[in-house]
C-alpha cells in the first residue's frame, strides 16, 4: 500500500538549466522515493496489521456474543417446547379411550386453546389408528415414525426409554406439518401441528429480542433443513449449508446473499436449532472506520513527507546544480567561477572547495597561458633561426649550383652576387678581383647592377668603388692585406629611432690556396647588423666563390686551348689537302715528261740519258705516293675518307699484286713465297685500299731485306681472315713497335736508312695509313719481329661486312 | 653509245687547261696516239668566247680547277651552247676523291681521268673515249 502511494506521488522536477549535457537529475527522485518508503511503508504495515487484528478480535467478540444469544434462545426454545408439550400431554392424558362425542368436545376445547394444532391421533403399537381428530386423518401415521429422525438417530423406543415420563418428540413431515409424538409401549400419541404457525408462535414467544443483537441482528428457527426467516414462509436450506456451517470466525454469506456473522445453537432434545446472525457491516463498522482513518493518516503522512523531502531535496540539489552549472561553464572555458557559500554543511564545504579549485585552475591556466606565450615566442625565435639557416643553406646550394652550371666567370660572379643579395636581403653585394701584380683591386660584379653611366658618385654603388689600390685603407684593401674578414658597423644618426639603421660592411677575402684572389663585399642595412652565424655562412660562400672563380678561369683557359687546338687541327688538315693538291700539279709535268722521254716519244736517247730520266721518274712516282698518303691521312683525319666496299676474293688481289712485288725485289736474292688457300671466304672490302696495304707491306719488306725470302700467307678462322707478310730482313727492335704505326704528323716517324744512307721516304706514313685502313675495315694490324732475323706484319679482316656506318659507302 | 666513234687520226680534241705544261704533255701523248689536231683554251669562258672560230670538235678534255669558272660551271655553259651539246667532255683533274668523281658523273661529264697523268695509260684512255666508251678512273 505504501509503495503504491509513493509511486503515485509525482517527483518534483528540478529546473533544467544544463543545456550542454543530456543528463537528468535523478537524485531528487531517489531521495523522495527513499523518504516515502521509509515513512509510509512501516506506517502502512503497522496500520494494516492493527486493523486486521482489530477486525479479528471484533469478529470473535461478536461471534461469542451471538453464540451466547443463540444459546440463550435455544434454551428458551427448549423450555417453551417442553412447556407446550407437557401442556398438550396433560390435556391428552387419559383421553385415549374417550367416546367419539367427547372426543369432539375435547378437540374443540383443545384446538381453541392451541390455534396451531391441526389434529390429534392415537396409534397403537401395530401402527393402527385408534382414533384421530382434526385434520390428522389425512396423515399417514405409519410414515411418521420412519420420518422422524433424519436428524436424530434415536428410535421411538429409545426416546421413551431415555424419558420415562413419556416425553414428546418433535417430528417433521414437511414445512407445514409438524408432528409432536409421545410414544408409550401401548400406543403412540401424535399431535399434528401447523409448521408455519408453530414457527410464528415460537418467533414471537421466544426468539424476538432485538435488544440483544443490534440493528441487523436476526434470530432464525431452523428445523429439519428448513429455516423460518420471519415465521411465515420456510426456506429450504441448501443441502451443504443446513444448518449453516459456522467456521472459526463465524462469518459467512446468508441465504439472502448478505455477508453476516452468525452463531447456531442446536436444541438436541427436539432436534431443532436456533441461528443468530448479524450483518458484517454492522459488526465491523468500527473496524472499517479505523481502517479509513488509517488510510487517511497514511496519505497525510505521504503528502507531508513529499513536501518536506521536496524541500530538503531542493536544499541539497540546488547548490549541486549550481556547482554543476559552474563546472560546465568552466569546461566551456569560463574559468572565472565563484559561488556563494550559502550553508555550512557538506554542500557548503564542497562549494568552498570548488571555489578554491576554480581559483587554482584559473591561476594555473593563466600561468599556463603565460608559459605558452613564452614558449611560443621562443619557438618563433628558433623557427626564425631555422628559416634563416635554411635560407643560408639554400643560398649556399644555389651558389654551388651556379658554380657547377655557369662557365663564364663574369656571368658566374653576377649570378652569385644576385643570389647572395636575394637570399640574405642585403643592400648590395659586390665581388672584387685582385689584378695581376696585386697593386690594384677592381670591382668585377655588383648586385644590384648599376650602369656605369648612371653612377654619379661612390654612394650610388652602395659605396663600392670601381677600383681599390693597395694601401688605401679601404675595407676591401684591408681584407686583402690582413687576409681575414673585415666588418665595419655603425649606426646611422637619425633622430627618429625608426629610421635608425645599422650600416654593416663586410669584406671577405676570396682565398685560393695561399693566394687572395679577390674579395666578397656585402652591405647590410638590417636593424640588427651582421650576425656571427651569417658571417660564417658568408665565409663559406666566399670559399665557394673563390673555387668557382678558379674553376671558371681554368675552364676558360682549357676551352681556349682546346679551341685553338681544334682550329689548328682543321687548318692543318685543310693545309695538307691543299698542299698535296698543289704538289701534284708540278708532279704531273715531272712524271709525264720524264716518262714521255723514256718512251722515246721525243726522239732517241742514250742509255745514260734514259737511266737518269728513270731516276727522275722513279722519285717522281715516290713523291706522288707520299703525297697521296698525306692526302689520305688528312682525309681520314677530316673524316672524309670513304671505303668502296665490295665482295673481294683475296687470292685475286694477291695475284694482281705479285708483278709489282716482283718488281720491288728485282736485283735482290729474295724468294717470294705465297701461301694463299683458294677456299678463303669472300671479303667485304675496298680492293684499292687492300691492295694499297699489301703493296706497302711488300715495299717495306723489300726495303729491309737484302736476301732470303718474303712470304705472304693467309688463313682464316670462323669470323676472321688473317694475312701476314714476313721477311728475313734486319728486324725491328721491340721498343720501336709502338712507334711504327704512329702517324707521320706526330713528328715521331721512323727515318729508316737504306744501306746507302738514303732516307726511305714514305715508310712511316705508309704503315700508319695501312693500319688506319685495316681498322676502318673493322680489322687489326700488328707486328712481331726479331732483330737480325726478320719481321712479320699481320692483319686481320672480318669475314662479314663491317657494320659501322662510318665505314660504309 | 652517246657519240659517234672516230679514229684518233681524224679527231680534233679541245683541251681546256690553265697549265701550259700540262697542255703540252697531253698534246705530246695524244700525238703519240695519232691525234693530229689539238685546240687549247685556258678556261671555259675562253671556249665560249671563241666558239665560233673553233672548227669541229670531237672531244673536250677539261680541267676542273680552272680560273674564272670551275669545270662544273664551264660544263654547264658548254652544254647550253648548241655547238657543244653533243660533244663528249671528259674531266681531267688532280682531285681524284670519290666525292669529286661522283660529282662529275652527276654534273654530266662523259669521263674522268686523274692527274698526274699516267703517260703509259693516258693515250689508251683517250683512244677508248674516241671509240665511244665512257672512261672513269678508279673503276
Amino acid at each position: 500500500m505504501g509503495t503504491g502511494i509513493a509511486a503515485g506521488v509525482q517527483t518534483p522536477r528540478e529546473p533544467r538549466s544544463i543545456p550542454t549535457t543530456g543528463m537528468r537529475g535523478g537524485l531528487g527522485r531517489t531521495l523522495l522515493t527513499a523518504f516515502l518508503l521509509l515513512t509510509i511503508l512501516p506506517l502502512a504495515l503497522i496500520g494494516g496489521y492493527a486493523a486486521q487484528n482489530n477486525r479479528d478480535s471484533l469478529q470473535k467478540e461478536v461471534k461469542s456474543k451471538l453464540q451466547a444469544v443463540a444459546t440463550l434462545k435455544g434454551e428458551e426454545l427448549r423450555q417453551w417446547l417442553a412447556r407446550n408439550g407437557q401442556r398438550l400431554q396433560l390435556s391428552a392424558l387419559e383421553k385415549e379411550n374417550l367416546s367419539e362425542a367427547r372426543r369432539d368436545a375435547w378437540w374443540a376445547g383443545i384446538s381453541e386453546q392451541n390455534s396451531d394444532l391441526l389434529g390429534v391421533a392415537f396409534v397403537d403399537s401395530a401402527g393402527r389408528a385408534l382414533w384421530m381428530v382434526g385434520e390428522c386423518r389425512n396423515i399417514p401415521l405409519t410414515m411418521a415414525a420412519p420420518k422422524r429422525g433424519p436428524t436424530s438417530s434415536l428410535t421411538v423406543s429409545e426416546k421413551a426409554a431415555s424419558s420415562p415420563q413419556g416425553q414428546f418428540v418433535l417430528s417433521r413431515t414437511d414445512s407445514n406439518l409438524w408432528l409432536l409424538v409421545e410414544e408409550t409401549e401401548s400406543r403412540t400419541l401424535v399431535f399434528c401441528l401447523s409448521g408455519a404457525g408453530m414457527a410464528r408462535t415460537i418467533q414471537y414467544d421466544v426468539l424476538l429480542d432485538e435488544a440483544l443483537i443490534g440493528k441487523t441482528g436476526k434470530v432464525y428457527l431452523i428445523f429439519n433443513s428448513w429455516l423460518w426467516p420471519d415465521g411465515v414462509d420456510a426456506v429450504m436450506l441448501a443441502e451443504d449449508s443446513a444448518p449453516p456451517r459456522l467456521t472459526g470466525d463465524g462469518a459467512y454469506v446468508n441465504y439472502l446473499g448478505v455477508p453476516v456473522i452468525g452463531a447456531y445453537y442446536h436444541v438436541a432434545d427436539y432436534d431443532i436449532g436456533v441461528l443468530v446472525e448479524q450483518a458484517q457491516s454492522e459488526t465491523l463498522e468500527s473496524t472499517n472506520r479505523i481502517a479509513a482513518t488509517l488510510i487517511a493518516l497514511v496519505l497525510a503522512v505521504a503528502l507531508a513527507t513529499t513536501i518536506i523531502s521536496a524541500f530538503v531535496i531542493r536544499q541539497i540539489t540546488r547548490p549541486v546544480i549550481r556547482l554543476t552549472e559552474s563546472a560546465v561553464a568552466m569546461a566551456e572555458g569560463d574559468l572565472a567561477q565563484h559561488l556563494e557559500v550559502t550553508s555550512r554543511d557538506e554542500i557548503g564545504i564542497l562549494t568552498y572547495v570548488f571555489n578554491d579549485m576554480a581559483a587554482d585552475l584559473k591561476s594555473l591556466y593563466e600561468d599556463l597561458e603565460d608559459k605558452v606565450a613564452e614558449r611560443t615566442k621562443r619557438l618563433q625565435q628558433a623557427n626564425y633561426q631555422i628559416q634563416r639557416r635554411a635560407l643560408h643553406l639554400q643560398a649556399s646550394q644555389d651558389v654551388g649550383q651556379a658554380i657547377t652550371s655557369v662557365r663564364d666567370p663574369a656571368l658566374l660572379l653576377n649570378r652569385v652576387t644576385d643570389l647572395i643579395r636575394e637570399c640574405f636581403v642585403y643592400a648590395s653585394v659586390a665581388v672584387y678581383i685582385v689584378e695581376p701584380g696585386g697593386g690594384e683591386i677592381r670591382l668585377r660584379a655588383l648586385s644590384p647592377a648599376m650602369r656605369s653611366d648612371t653612377i654619379t658618385d661612390v654612394g650610388d654603388q652602395g659605396g663600392w668603388g670601381e677600383r681599390v689600390y693597395a694601401g688605401d685603407g679601404s675595407i676591401i684593401e684591408r681584407a686583402v692585406r690582413k687576409r681575414k674578414p673585415q666588418v665595419d658597423q655603425h649606426q646611422t644618426n637619425e633622430d627618429v629611432e625608426w629610421y635608425r639603421r645599422t650600416l654593416s660592411r663586410v669584406a671577405i677575402p676570396l682565398r685560393m690556396g695561399d693566394r687572395i684572389t679577390g674579395v666578397l663585399a656585402v652591405l647590410s642595412t638590417e636593424h640588427e647588423g651582421i650576425q656571427e652565424d651569417e658571417l660564417e655562412i658568408l665565409e663559406l660562400l666566399a670559399g665557394q666563390v673563390a673555387i668557382a672563380l678558379e674553376n671558371a678561369r681554368a675552364y676558360e683557359r682549357e676551352r681556349l686551348a682546346a679551341q685553338q687546338l681544334e682550329e689548328a687541327e682543321v687548318f692543318k688538315g685543310r693545309f695538307l689537302a691543299n698542299m698535296s693538291h698543289a704538289l701534284r700539279e708540278p708532279l704531273n709535268t715531272i712524271i709525264g715528261f720524264s716518262r714521255l722521254m723514256i718512251k722515246g716519244i721525243d726522239g732517241a736517247m742514250t742509255p745514260q740519258q734514259i737511266q737518269d730520266l728513270e731516276r727522275i721518274y722513279d722519285d717522281g712516282q715516290r713523291l706522288l705516293f707520299l703525297i697521296n698518303d698525306i692526302l689520305a691521312i688528312s682525309q681520314i683525319q677530316a673524316g672524309m675518307m670513304e671505303l668502296r666496299l665490295q665482295e673481294v676474293a683475296l687470292p685475286e688481289i694477291v695475284a694482281g699484286m705479285m708483278p709489282t712485288a716482283s718488281a720491288l725485289v728485282r736485283g735482290k736474292e729474295i724468294d717470294l713465297v705465297q701461301e694463299i688457300p683458294e677456299d678463303l671466304p669472300v671479303l667485304n672490302a675496298d680492293p684499292a685500299r687492300l691492295r694499297h696495304v699489301l703493296v706497302h707491306l711488300f715495299n717495306n719488306a723489300a726495303k729491309f731485306t737484302e736476301s732470303g725470302q718474303i712470304a705472304i700467307k693467309a688463313w682464316c678462322n670462323e669470323d676472321q681472315v688473317y694475312v701476314s707478310v714476313s721477311d728475313t730482313g734486319v728486324g725491328i727492335p721491340p721498343e720501336d713497335f709502338e712507334r711504327l704505326f704512329i702517324r707521320f704528323e706526330k713528328g715521331v716517324a721512323l727515318k729508316p736508312m737504306d744501306k746507302e744512307g738514303r732516307w726511305q721516304a714514305g715508310i712511316g706514313l705508309g704503315l700508319a695509313l695501312s693500319k688506319e685502313f685495316i681498322e676502318m675495315h673493322g680489322g687489326q694490324m700488328w707486328v712481331t719481329s726479331e732483330l737480325g732475323k726478320g719481321s712479320t706484319f699481320t692483319f686481320s679482316l672480318p669475314c662479314h661486312a663491317p657494320t659501322s656506318p662510318a665505314l660504309e659507302g | 653509245m652517246k657519240w659517234k666513234p672516230i679514229p684518233p687520226s681524224n679527231a680534233v680534241i679541245l683541251i681546256v687547261e690553265d697549265n701550259l705544261n700540262n697542255f703540252i704533255l697531253m698534246t705530246r701523248l695524244l700525238a703519240f696516239l695519232g691525234v693530229k689536231k689539238c685546240e687549247w683554251k685556258a678556261s671555259g669562258w675562253k671556249v665560249l668566247e671563241f666558239a665560233e672560230t673553233l672548227g669541229n670538235i670531237d672531244l673536250i678534255l677539261m680541267d676542273i680547277a680552272l680560273p674564272d669558272a670551275d669545270g662544273f660551271e664551264s660544263l654547264a655553259s658548254l652544254r647550253s651552247h648548241p655547238r657543244f651539246q653533243n660533244v663528249p667532255i671528259v674531266a681531267v683533274t688532280a682531285d681524284i676523291s670519290l666525292k669529286n668523281v661522283a660529282r662529275a658523273r652527276e654534273a654530266g661529264f662523259d669521263g674522268f681521268i686523274g692527274k698526274p697523268l699516267d703517260p703509259d695509260r693516258f693515250p689508251e684512255q683517250v683512244r677508248r673515249v674516241l671509240q665511244g666508251e665512257e672512261v672513269w678512273e678508279r673503276e
